[in-house]
């Protein structure tokens, strides 16, 4: 054994110790304390604690409220995820071959930084039936009541689609970058155009980012909660066309009108969220395995 | 052609965005009468006293302040944290390291609210406990350890990456010349790792500058609020007063010192995004 | 790093130590009061109770430590309390006290308070707060734990500057009521003013409509009534096809479903709209006062009656109140408060400064007011609370089944029929979880 060696072995539990007790005395343990919490019916500290076994969950798949939120919190995943990657996908086949790309991407990103309360409360004030944008849109028709209960959530469905692309468009770029140049020398003289190049070396080669932006995107998608929050409004709870499993969680919990404080139930919501990512991500990266490319 | 005239929706958006920024600004010095009768409208003359109320009536500035301070000890203490574990699990070969590293990487898959009430419950306690031992206790401690727990996942995972694309070779000549294992981490490693331990330090910083559901949850005095719960309490407080005005005014104090952030080492993050994401 | 770990484990140690906090009362001789309050700074009733701090301070020497938090201010409370570290005072809608606080014993019994004399008056308490109003609000043990200092209810508001006939001729029957809105809306206008952005104010003329024809007592017996049958009640038929007749005909405002809170309200104070009517709180001169246009003046009639209705004489009336948290450590001084405030000449500036109805009689009602003052002595003690107090006694009733379903028969979804039916089916299954 050299001294290296020696000095590392010492040295491993100092080092990984403190970070590994934060974690688990503040992040792991509350998740399994969750599960835990989850089999009982519970109004918080200073009320008893009652053991009702799987009655939460039962009363999960009973609960249409909460199928809505979960459908919704889906729909979010799904369809804002189709628009977001072919958004993004061709973003950087446009954007490949312009001189200002790295402005354009930045400019692209920075809603993605700004805090998704301020934007929530701006973006309710643009859309008032008589506000900015149906003052641009009226001219070409497009104009409607976008925080109207038919439209919310689609409006809901296109601010997400407008913060979140530029960070994906972001992570898709990196992986085009590390592409070797001569791959679309050689594809340009084989006479492919952009599309065929996008789809034989851009994805092919950088398929390794794609899977990792995909699972990001689940694992992200299924939090969101400040935007919706803060767009729907603080005067009432938001409305059941936009609630998804987190919103529900809260207004089970501690927030709405009437606060419910039924922290057993918004606990069994978590461990739900918990099974639907490991689903999702487990599934996602098994039908997205694949030989790497190397190069 | 095709890909020219493609290029025109890009630059739409790219200049809605940009628009939005500059309406925000404008907005933040409107009177609040002129906001709803002339949403497009330059300002008549600029209203500092926006941002005057924004600031004073509404904590804005206490909520800054708090943000500041809390943002700025949780990401330090996360990569304080997170570098000699993430150094060790990729170099040692002791058998709990790779599950170790593994176990860490889980937590990005745990979304927080999958833990919120176990947290709200743990921490009312530890407020309690000290209020009847020491009659004293702040929130703010219980929301800087749970950011720094909530954020070692994803850093820990960031850095081991950063690692392992660093040579060995200088740590084994240290070793060599007798210098002891620590030293070698603080003088040569880290130095070494000094961009991910950059990068990492901003993407704590923006996402945690952002964080509102935990805050909302475990912060309760209006004095201790961090800056998104003082601009939510604000767009109530403009609910009842109509004070529109100001509250544009709090938005723009929000988002101006992360643009600035972004403007100045906007590379770095989307850099460390990639190195974060492609390894 | 070291520092990090020490704190780690003194953390973990405080979870594995902690049990039940203890409680101790407030003893005599404070020195300072924190008060949560549920205002905002700038708030009408926040400058009125700032004042009286300021006053309070001077006289007693003891120190107020005020914290201006708005309306979620008792979920804050409710945190504290489970951390051991409450507000002494804090302020809300009597119901939420109730549904925040009061459901887990978390208040204090006030009934000393009831017995202390007015500071600078010779009466007591008692003598100035009609019990009738805090009657529903009442600890375990049997005592007050709300002692109100305004008084609420939802009201038929108009601008007696445009329409004056509204005013020396207010429609009294709910056919009155309709001949008033085609006259208006003959004339072009939509003429009922709504956010329908918050399912509350939805739910008033629901609610409204239910007091009247079924009387007070009928939606939270409905609401906890697990087989759904109480929905069979005709009551709630006739009710919802009442307010149907207003969905469908077109008195609602364009757009009521689309904009956010304070939109609409403030558009009908200022004359943006072409509306007229306003079914809201009795906050609302102090809320649209500033939005007003000039020469706006507030008066209200009662919700028109129904023919048969058991409800006819009934009027909204909740209360906002003081209550002191169990576990509040300086007690003693928050009771020296609510004495002190309630004094005529304080109190009377929630009346002329924050425009709104105190419960002390001697204290006169605001111009704006007048109306509803009369509107709440006329009905003797058919007074009810918002929700008919459903959303108190059911929150997860009121979340899940009551809002949403209001909401779609706002917009449309659902027809009379179908709304009824929708509440007791959803009744059902909540009743079944």
């Amino acid at each position: 054994m050299t001294a290296l060696s020696r000095a590392r072995r010492r040295l491993y539990w100092p080092f990984v110790a403190p970070a590994t007790l934060i974690y688990v005395a503040f992040f792991v343990g509350p998740a399994i304390a969750s599960i835990w919490i989850s089999l009982h019916k519970w109004r918080g500290a200073g009320d008893e604690m009652d053991f009702t076994g799987a009655a939460n969950y039962k009363r999960l798949l009973e609960d249409d409220a909460f199928k809505d939120s979960f459908a919704n919190s889906l729909k979010i995943l799904v369809i804002c995820g189709v628009f977001i990657f072919a958004l993004a996908f061709l973003m950087t086949i446009v954007l490949r071959e312009m001189k200002s790309r790295k402005t354009v991407r930045a400019l692209l990103f920075f809603p993605y930084i700004v805090s998704p309360v301020a934007i929530g409360v701006g973006l309710g004030l643009l859309l008032d039936p008589s506000g900015v944008v149906n003052g641009v849109l009226e001219p070409v028709g497009l104009n409607r009541s976008w925080l109207a209960p038919d439209h919310i959530f689609a409006t809901i469905l296109i601010g997400i689609i407008w913060v979140t692309t530029g960070f994906y468009v972001t992570l898709l770029m990196a992986g085009q970058e590390r592409i070797p140049a001569y791959f679309y020398e050689d594809a340009t003289l084989a006479g492919a155009n952009r599309w065929r190049q996008f789809w034989h070396v851009t994805l092919p080669m950088s398929w390794d980012i794609v899977t990792v932006a995909a699972v990001l995107w689940v694992i992200n998608s299924l939090k969101i909660f400040e935007f919706i929050y803060a767009f729907t409004g603080t005067g009432d709870s938001p409305p059941s066309e936009a609630r998804t499993i987190p919103i529900y969680q809260f207004l089970m919990t501690t927030g709405g009108r009437n606060p419910a404080y039924a922290l057993g139930y918004g606990c069994a919501m978590g461990v739900v969220m918990i099974a639907l990512v490991t689903v999702l991500v487990v599934g996602l990266r098994r039908v997205m395995r694949r030989e790497a490319v190397h190069f | 052609m095709l890909a020219r005239l493609a290029r025109i929706p890009v630059w739409v958006w790219v200049g809605f965005n940009v628009a939005l920024l500059g309406w925000l600004a404008l907005t933040s010095l409107k009177p609040s009468r002129e906001i709803f009768d002339n949403p497009f409208s330059l300002p008549t003359g600029v209203e500092a006293a926006n941002y005057d109320s924004a600031w004073t009536v509404s904590e804005l500035g206490q909520g800054f302040i708090n943000s500041l301070f809390i943002v700025a000890i949780a990401s330090v203490a996360v990569v304080a944290l997170a570098a000699p574990a993430a150094y060790m699990l990729t170099r040692s070969t002791t058998w709990t390291a790779s599950p170790l590293t593994t176990f860490f990487a889980v937590g990005m898959g745990i979304p927080l609210q999958a833990v919120i009430i176990p947290i709200f419950v743990m921490t009312t306690q530890i407020s309690s406990f000290a209020n009847d031992t020491f009659g004293w206790w702040d929130d703010r401690i219980s929301l800087t350890i749970v950011y720094i727990a909530m954020s070692l996942p994803f850093t820990v995972f960031l850095l081991t990456g950063f690692f392992r694309t660093l040579p060995e070779d200088l740590e084994e000549a240290a070793a060599l010349d007798g210098a002891t294992g620590l030293r070698t981490f603080v003088r040569i490693m880290l130095p070494l790792a000094q961009p991910g331990l950059i990068t990492a330090l901003i993407l704590n910083i923006v996402s945690l500058w952002n964080e509102t559901l935990l805050a909302l949850i475990l912060i309760t005095d209006n004095e201790q609020y961090t800056l998104p719960q003082a601009l939510l309490g604000l767009y109530q407080t403009m609910q009842y007063t109509s004070n529109w005005g100001g509250l544009f005014a709090g938005v723009v104090i929000v988002v101006v010192p992360i643009l600035a952030i972004y403007l100045w080492l906007g590379r770095r993050i989307i850099e460390g995004l990639t190195v974060g994401s492609g390894k | 790093m070291r520092v990090r770990n020490i704190v780690a484990i003194a953390a973990v140690a405080a979870l594995a130590l902690s049990g039940c906090g203890s409680s101790d009362s407030g003893s005599g001789g404070d020195k300072e009061l924190t008060y949560w309050s549920m205002w905002k700074p700038g708030e009408d009733q926040q400058k009125v109770l700032q004042s009286a701090i300021e006053g309070f301070e001077k006289s007693t020497g003891i120190k107020v430590k005020v914290q201006w938090s708005g309306r979620d201010v008792l979920k804050q409370v409710a945190a504290r309390l489970n951390a051991g570290d409450p507000p002494d005072l804090t302020d809300q809608d009597a119901g939420a006290i109730s549904g925040n606080l009061g459901k887990v014993d978390g208040v204090t019994g006030l009934s000393d308070v009831y017995s202390m004399t007015i500071e600078g008056e010779s009466k007591k308490v008692s003598e100035v707060i009609p019990e009738g109003l805090v009657k529903a609000y009442k600890t375990k043990d049997g005592q007050p734990f709300v002692v109100p200092y305004e008084v609420i209810g939802s009201t038929m508001w108009f601008n007696a500057a445009a329409n004056p006939e509204l005013a020396t001729n207010p429609p009294k029957t709910w056919a009155e009521f309709i001949t008033v809105l085609d006259g208006l809306k003959a004339k072009g206008r939509t003429p009922i003013a709504l956010d329908g952005d918050i399912k509350f104010y939805d739910a008033y003329w629901t609610t409204w409509s239910i007091i009247r024809h079924g009387g007070i007592g009928l939606l939270p017996k409905a609401a906890t009534d697990k087989t759904g049958a109480t929905f069979d009640d005709p009551a709630f038929l006739k009710a919802a096809k009442d307010v149907e007749q207003l969905i469908k005909g077109g008195y609602l405002v364009k757009d009521f479903n689309g904009t956010k809170w304070p939109a609409q309200q403030n558009a009908w104070a200022g004359g943006k709209t072409p509306t007229d009517l306003l079914l809201m709180g009795t906050w609302a001169p102090s809320e649209t006062g500033p939005q007003a246009a000039s020469g706006f003046k507030h008066r209200s009639f009662p919700f028109p009656t129904v023919e048969g209705g058991k409800g006819n004489k009934a009027a909204e009336a909740g209360v906002i109140g003081f209550a002191i948290p169990k576990k509040a450590k300086n007690a003693d001084a928050a009771k020296k408060f609510i004495a002190y405030f309630l004094n005529k000449e304080r109190l009377a500036k929630i009346a002329t400064d924050a425009k709104n109805l105190t419960p002390r009689s001697d204290v006169a009602a605001p111009a704006e007011l007048a109306d509803y003052q009369k509107e709440v002595s006329a009905a003797g003690s058919d007074l009810f609370l918002p929700y008919d107090d459903a959303s108190a006694i059911a929150p997860e009733w009121a979340t899940n089944v009551w809002e949403p379903a209001n909401a779609d028969f706002f917009n449309g979804k659902l027809d009379a029929a179908g709304f009824v039916k929708r509440l007791k089916d959803e009744t059902i299954k909540l009743g079944k979880q």
